[in-house]
């Protein structure tokens, strides 16, 4: 187990490296420098401004460059936004905790819509009920998070005003604290998540309808089912216990999903998350933010897909690393 | 009755069934595939054409007297916020999206087969080092990426979208058609045909790829609804295509202007929504069928 993480984590290693230089080259490549968001260029001198350039190695070669940022990186430091005047650490973790409990509550809805209907799927295949799901994962594939924003927001939002549309918390609820400010917080996510969790359920309903359907076939049930175990039985403790293994470990990809999807749907909802920070941080030219954005999601995914295949390798012994 | 007679001659001749023939069964014996099938092919024959037929000046023609202007008769769609009549820009919107994500689900089933292909047959370290680059790509926010770089691009198009989106998804087919490809390799088939002395690449293209072929072009039906979802949220983000190129995506992030009043001026968004969720699913539809086909324990027909 633990020889496992570990080997993984090394691979990471070399991969996590390979990534933070190509992330610095293309932040090379973007406009401006350390300066640009401490200095204004109308009150300084183009001189003064060459000698403090020189002076924060501006000019140095691009590995000496690559060293500090990532030294400074690794320490927390991703240098200052060129728009808000204020370190990107600081914009970042204002930012963090909107995305975390948005994407749990996403991840917690996706398992909660998309288990008891695979079950059902699988239970009852080729029946009604499964076919009434298997439509509805079909739409659900083939419904962009846009797409279905755009169905939700005017019922929801506008005709029946049942959620408010945009922000994170209600300005009244947030001075009044505790339980009003959570509720509100609670009230402002829900149609959002609902938006992502009910796009993402497809893929896990259709995984445990088929594994359930093969597991139908398999000795251990024809087994079980010529001892005479009650159909209840079979289904409760052979079936399900077996073709929810894998779907334990789909969390980690689900997070991973939830938080690529966060782009979007921060940006449809107007959601103060970190998703929402990245779009308006590209329009605004403010790329140390971005920078420091991508490189942060790019941990939080490769956590997601490791966390994946612990939890597998937890839950179901029988895979060991070869 | 022509079932019958098609396995008994097949069964004559001695050889199994082609892969196009099964999906043509398969198709044939899933309603709701075959619908899509032919409703798609017309869908996209007009689209075509009409996109042709419009006049290319007309795409850009603004009337500012009819900004978010209402249907009426010879606009039936209405004026877009730009006062840009809004049936030439779906079409014209709809042609787009669908070639530029045909283009970029082409391009990374090219590439991504090839490299899949080698990596699966030679195994040892050219595939270690193949796999090791793909996991690299697999684990990039591939999104925020492409955002990036398409606002780091000067002067970009069309063309320059396609081979961004084309070099962050061909990990997918290459991850696909390697696996494929490894179970292949092993099989007597490939060692028969080696100690026979047929040189790597005849075996490669000529023996394991048609055995492959079906994964393939299921992968790439699939692949395409996906990448229109991808294409769409790129533009409704702002990051996609040009302003000047209409999209349906583009069509979507007008919406986000109207704000309370999305519903009482539908024929801005609706029409394109639908328009993807229709294709979309039709897509899906058919790729599912041909999925079913590939796997002989699925197939219905």
């Amino acid at each position: 187990m633990w020889k496992t993480i570990v080997r993984r984590i090394l691979i990471l290693i070399p991969q996590m490296f390979v990534l933070s230089v190509f992330l610095f080259l293309l932040a090379e490549r973007m406009p401006g420098d350390a300066l640009t968001g401490m200095i204004d260029p109308t009150t300084t001198r183009p001189e003064r401004l060459e000698e403090l350039r020189h002076q924060y190695g501006f000019y140095d070669p691009w590995h000496v460059k690559y060293t500090r940022w990532i030294g400074n990186a690794v320490r927390g430091d991703f240098g200052r936004s060129f728009y808000h005047k204020l370190p990107v650490t600081r914009i970042i973790a204002d930012r963090a905790a909107n995305t975390f409990w948005l994407g749990l509550l996403t991840v917690l809805l996706i398992y909660l819509i998309a288990i008891p209907l695979g079950i059902t799927s699988g239970r009852f295949h080729d029946k009604p009920p499964d076919r009434a799901i298997s439509f509805y994962s079909y739409f659900a594939m083939a419904t962009p998070t846009i797409v279905l924003a755009l169905f939700l927001i005017p019922l929801f939002a506008f005709r029946l005003g049942w959620f408010p549309f945009g922000g994170s918390v209600d300005p009244r609820a947030f001075s009044q604290g505790g339980i009003h400010y959570f509720l509100s917080r609670l009230h402002h996510m829900l149609l959002p998540a609902m938006t992502a969790a009910l796009v993402s359920t497809a893929y896990i309903i259709q995984y445990l309808r088929s594994e359930i359907v093969d597991y139908e076939q398999s000795d251990f049930v024809t087994t079980a089912r010529s001892k005479g175990v009650p159909q209840r039985q079979i289904y409760s403790r052979h079936i399900f216990r077996n073709a929810l293994i894998p779907v334990a470990s789909f969390v980690g990809y689900s997070i991973t999903g939830v938080l690529s999807g966060s782009v979007l749907l921060e940006t449809i909802y107007s959601y103060p998350g970190m998703g929402e920070l990245f779009v308006s941080s590209i329009t605004l030219r403010d790329y140390p933010v971005a920078n420091a954005l991508i490189l942060l999601f790019a941990v939080l995914v490769v956590t997601g897909t490791l966390l994946s295949d612990i939890i597998l390798r937890i839950v179901d012994p029988r895979l060991k690393i070869k | 009755m022509t079932e019958f007679s098609e396995m008994t001659q097949t069964a004559e001749s001695g050889r199994p069934p082609s892969f196009f023939r099964i999906c043509r069964r398969e198709i044939w014996s899933d309603k709701f595939a075959f619908i899509s099938l032919v409703f798609l092919v017309i869908l996209f024959l007009y689209i075509f054409i009409a996109a042709s037929q419009v006049d290319p000046d007309g795409v850009v023609r603004v009337n500012l007297r009819k900004i978010n202007g209402s249907p009426e008769p010879g606009h039936l769609l209405g004026f877009d916020p730009s006062g840009r009549d809004m049936y030439t820009q779906l079409i014209v919107g709809a042609r787009n999206s669908v070639s530029i994500a045909a283009g970029i689900a082409a391009i990374c089933c090219i590439f991504g087969t090839l490299i899949g292909l080698f990596a699966g047959f030679f195994g040892g370290w050219v595939d270690n080092i193949v796999m090791r680059v793909v996991d690299f790509f697999s684990m990039l926010p591939i999104l925020m990426i492409v955002i990036v770089i398409v606002s780091l691009i000067p002067s970009y198009t069309v063309i320059t979208l396609v081979w961004v989106l084309a070099a962050f998804y061909w990990m997918f087919d290459a991850r696909l058609t390697r696996a494929k490809t490894l179970q292949q390799s092993n099989l007597d088939y490939v060692s028969a045909a080696k100690t026979l002395g047929t040189p790597n690449w005849k075996i490669m293209f000529t023996q394991v790829l048609p055995n492959i072929a079906s994964i393939v072009i299921v992968n790439l039906t699939l692949n395409l609804a996906g990448l229109m979802g991808v294409e769409t949220g790129l533009t409704f983000l702002g990051f996609g295509l040009p302003f000047s190129s209409p999209s349906l995506g583009a069509h979507l992030a007008n919406a986000r202007t109207l704000g309370p009043l999305l519903m009482t001026r539908w024929w801005i968004w609706l029409p394109s929504a639908l328009l993807i969720v229709i294709m979309m699913l039709c897509i899906n539809f058919i790729g599912q069928a041909f999925k079913r086909a590939a796997d002989a324990r699925q197939r219905i027909g």
